[in-house]
């Protein structure tokens, strides 16, 4: 199937031309594109490589994260045949612009680091929401629900889907004033920043239950208010 | 205060640089990207420990006995030995640090009539960590999570650090590729990085280097792991003169579907949790595996299983008479498949379009694991004073043969080690010797640059590396097939190959992964027997005399392997 592959690049369009199988991902096409020597544009002109970043190329590792038709979705995990024939690829636009489609995502790891969360020390399993742990730990910080997100901008204390995920885990997994203060940076840098539009739950590569693990934070916020150990 | 470089973030890499910050060193931890990234994530069965907490009478010592035997005799007894006894307390440790391990069934605890000291009123206490059957060990002795272990153990793991980033005693550098070390006064004393943000080369000074860099997969076609692992660092130090172990030791793993994109594992924990191969025979599932080995059946050591799916495929049984089989997983507990199974019921769903809870999935063997890597000893030193190594990239724990979920225990438990060890002997230079060593070692990269002519995109260069390694160097090798692979190799100009701005690097590293292709082409034609996960076709009998180690090396004009007695342990 013949189709238009457009990349993004300093805020102009360079359009190529292909075909591809239906089931061919949008990693493979990117590679092929890469190995065209010299690639040119539809309009003939050669120009540089595409900047982009892979790894499993499985749905595990996030690193291929980008807009894809206007959605933020893992390029591993979408195939020709559902977003082409013409497809348009952008850098996600709510962190530092490396090259094309690559994107400094430090910022992501920042604020996790500003939230505190970490176990102070070790702790005892708890396993009352040993599912919903489980899917805040498969978070891949891609950045897809930041992407999303109508009230994420990179700048200022809201951090987020992303934040207010890893908040849960590690909150669910402490006791008493460690646990307060988690629920703290959570209200502090999540729950307070945001509108509920709640699509990051739908573009999310891994299905998290973001809905869910935001409700059972604040009803812990709300009990904690009350019961003190 | 010394200061640790460790190269790579995955599983190794962050337990390293964790352990390290404990001892009290300082620690630059350098990668190409975030921890997320890293092949580790992919890891899929679990871990290995022997808690013998079901009623099986486990042990360490079992557990050392099965890797051991998985490794065809080419594993360092003492260490493997070390690791297994060690493990019950890693699990703990991890549990302890927040990875959410499946569990036995759990216990409601009344906090009226039964136990006073616990306050609400839906306490739940966490039964112990469950435990699954793995190939070659006849015990439950894997620790899991679902079938994602890797992205639990690398998120918790990931948390651990944050804390000592936030209190300066890990600097995380991301986008910083491994170029070559810098050697001043005989020693390692840091590291030349291409910053492929801006191209620029980036020095490191460190007193000590340890390489957790993973595997070799980038030189293959193929491969089940991430294109992270392209095998450059353990290349660029091979170049430099680092020895290297076994390289000839690749592991297929059995069960692996094919998509246009690559090669992706499923886990031996659907054979764990009772999936059966299987392939047509006069109409018929044929289940192959359960006829010729009827004890170990299924979940035989991963060369036995990958070499019977070849036999089977090659005697053209393949399933539609192809290079496949298929993998009954439609008759077990629904549960079980979109649970236990859940990573891999969505990965057969999503590439293929299959709903294994009504239909097998087909797999074929791919390759997955490099036992060989740097040579270590058990305290993870390489041959090159000041470089240690961890993970994948290190030949230790698994012989000829890894063991399923003893990859990510292997990874933990050596980077633990490796950061003892350096923190132990770590001796730097001073700012003056080494600004002089990294200054004229950089000036030998610009050099070698230099001689480069835009002729082959390196893309495509390693294209073709792969294609050639992955010819010859399938589950069945033979002196022809490995010598032809080694002529083609000599065919290819190292200088004719360029990468783009900002990875300008590549295209020397990519001579150095030209040498390490060498070298394991040669260690695999040196081998002239059949062990573990290296089968001759001309010599398919194991041979007691090669029951030792294969050591290359590179002296600056040849690659030359010989074979060490096993254990040794440099000074």
């Amino acid at each position: 199937m013949k189709g238009t592959i457009s990349v993004k690049r300093d805020g102009k369009w360079v359009t190529f031309s292909g075909e591809y199988e239906a089931t061919t991902p949008v990693t493979v096409i990117l590679s092929e594109l890469n190995s065209r020597d010299p690639l040119l544009d539809v309009k003939g002109r050669e120009v540089e490589p595409i900047e982009w970043e892979c790894s499993c190329g499985q749905k595990v590792c996030g690193a291929c994260a980008m807009v894809i038709n206007g959605t933020p979705r893992l390029a591993c995990s979408t195939f020709f045949g559902e977003a082409g024939p013409d497809i348009r690829l952008e850098p996600l636009s709510k962190f530092p612009l490396i090259a094309d489609l690559k994107v400094d995502r430090t910022q992501m790891y920042d604020s996790l680091s500003e939230m505190k969360l970490w176990l102070d020390e070790g702790v005892d399993a708890k396993v009352r929401n040993i599912d919903l742990q489980y899917a805040s730990a498969s978070c891949m910080l891609c950045g897809c629900c930041l992407e999303i997100c109508p009230n994420y901008t990179g700048r200022g204390k809201f951090f987020g889907a992303a934040g207010m995920n890893a908040c849960f885990r590690i909150a669910d997994q402490l006791d008493g004033a460690a646990k307060r203060a988690r629920l703290k940076e959570f209200a502090r840098h999540g729950d307070s920043g945001c509108s509920k539009s709640l699509s990051c739950g739908q573009v999310c590569p891994q299905n998290i239950p973001l809905a869910v693990l935001i409700s059972r934070m604040n009803r812990d916020r709300i009990i904690s208010r009350f019961i003190r150990d | 205060m010394k200061t640790i470089l460790v190269i790579g973030n995955g599983l190794a890499g962050m337990t390293a640089a964790i352990r390290a910050a404990e001892l009290g060193c300082s620690v630059i931890l350098a990668a190409p990207t975030e921890p997320n990234r890293s092949q580790s994530v992919m890891a899929s069965g679990g871990i290995n420990a022997a808690l013998n907490t079901k009623g099986e009478d486990d042990s360490p010592a079992q557990h050392a006995e099965d890797t051991l035997r998985a490794g065809c005799g080419l594993a360092d007894p003492q260490a493997v030995q070390e690791m297994t006894e060690a493990t019950p307390q890693i699990i703990e440790v991890l549990s302890r640090r927040g990875v959410v391990f499946d569990r036995d069934q759990t216990v409601a605890v009344n906090p009226l009539y039964l136990d006073g000291t616990e306050k609400g009123a839906d306490v739940l206490k966490a039964g112990n960590i469950a435990l699954r059957n793995f190939g070659g060990q006849k015990k439950k002795r894997t620790a899991y999570a679902k079938s994602g272990i890797g992205m639990q153990l690398v998120t918790a793991i990931m948390t651990e650090l944050r804390r000592y980033q936030a209190e300066g005693r890990v600097t995380s550098l991301y986008r910083r590729k491994f170029v070559s070390p810098v050697f001043a006064a005989g020693r390692c004393a840091g590291a030349v990085f291409e910053n492929t943000v801006t191209g620029s080369l980036e020095t490191v000074q460190a007193d000590a280097v340890i390489a957790a860099s993973g595997g070799m997969g980038g030189l293959f076609d193929r491969h089940t792991g991430s294109d992270l692992s392209d095998g450059s660092v353990t290349a660029a130090l091979f170049a430099k003169g680092a020895a290297a172990a076994n390289l000839e030791m690749i592991q297929y793993h059995p069960t692996t579907i094919s998509t246009p994109a690559k090669n992706m594992l499923v886990s031996e924990a659907a054979r764990g949790e009772g999936g059966r191969l299987f392939t047509m025979r006069d109409g018929k599932r044929w289940y192959f595996m359960e006829e010729w080995y009827p004890e170990g059946g299924n979940l035989m050591p991963r060369d036995v299983v990958s070499r019977a799916i070849h036999k089977v495929c090659k005697d053209g049984f393949g399933l539609d008479g192809k290079y496949q089989v298929g993998l009954e997983l439609e008759t077990l507990p629904k549960e079980t498949v979109s649970e236990k199974l859940k990573e891999i019921s969505e990965l057969a769903k999503t590439y293929l379009g299959i709903d294994a809870s009504h239909e097998f999935i087909p797999v074929s063997p791919a390759i997955h694991y490099f036992m060989g890597g740097l040579y270590v000893d058990r305290f993870h030193r390489t041959t090159l004073p000041g470089v240690y190594a961890a993970g994948e990239c290190a030949c230790q724990y698994h012989g000829a043969n890894r063991l399923g979920a003893n990859s990510t225990l292997g990874a933990i438990y050596g980077g633990r080690v490796a950061a003892e060890t350096a923190a132990r002997e770590a001796e730097g230079v001073s700012a003056g010797e080494f600004a002089k060593a990294a200054e004229a070692e950089e000036a030998a990269i610009r050099d070698r640059l230099s001689l480069h002519r835009a002729v082959t995109r390196e893309i495509n260069a390693v294209r073709r590396l792969k294609q050639l390694m992955s010819s010859s160097l399938g589950i069945i090798r033979d002196e022809a097939e490995l010598q032809a692979g080694l002529l083609e190799l000599a065919g290819i100009s190292p200088r004719d190959v360029y990468a783009p701005k900002n990875h300008t690097a590549d295209a020397i590293l990519f001579e150095d992964k030209l040498l390490l292709a060498r070298a394991i082409l040669s260690s695999a034609l040196a081998r002239k027997e059949s062990r573990g996960g290296h089968a001759r076709a001309d010599y398919p009998q194991t041979d007691e005399a090669f029951c030792k180690v294969t050591v290359a090396e590179w002296n600056g004009s040849d690659v030359q392997v010989r074979f060490d007695e096993i254990g040794r342990v440099f000074a």
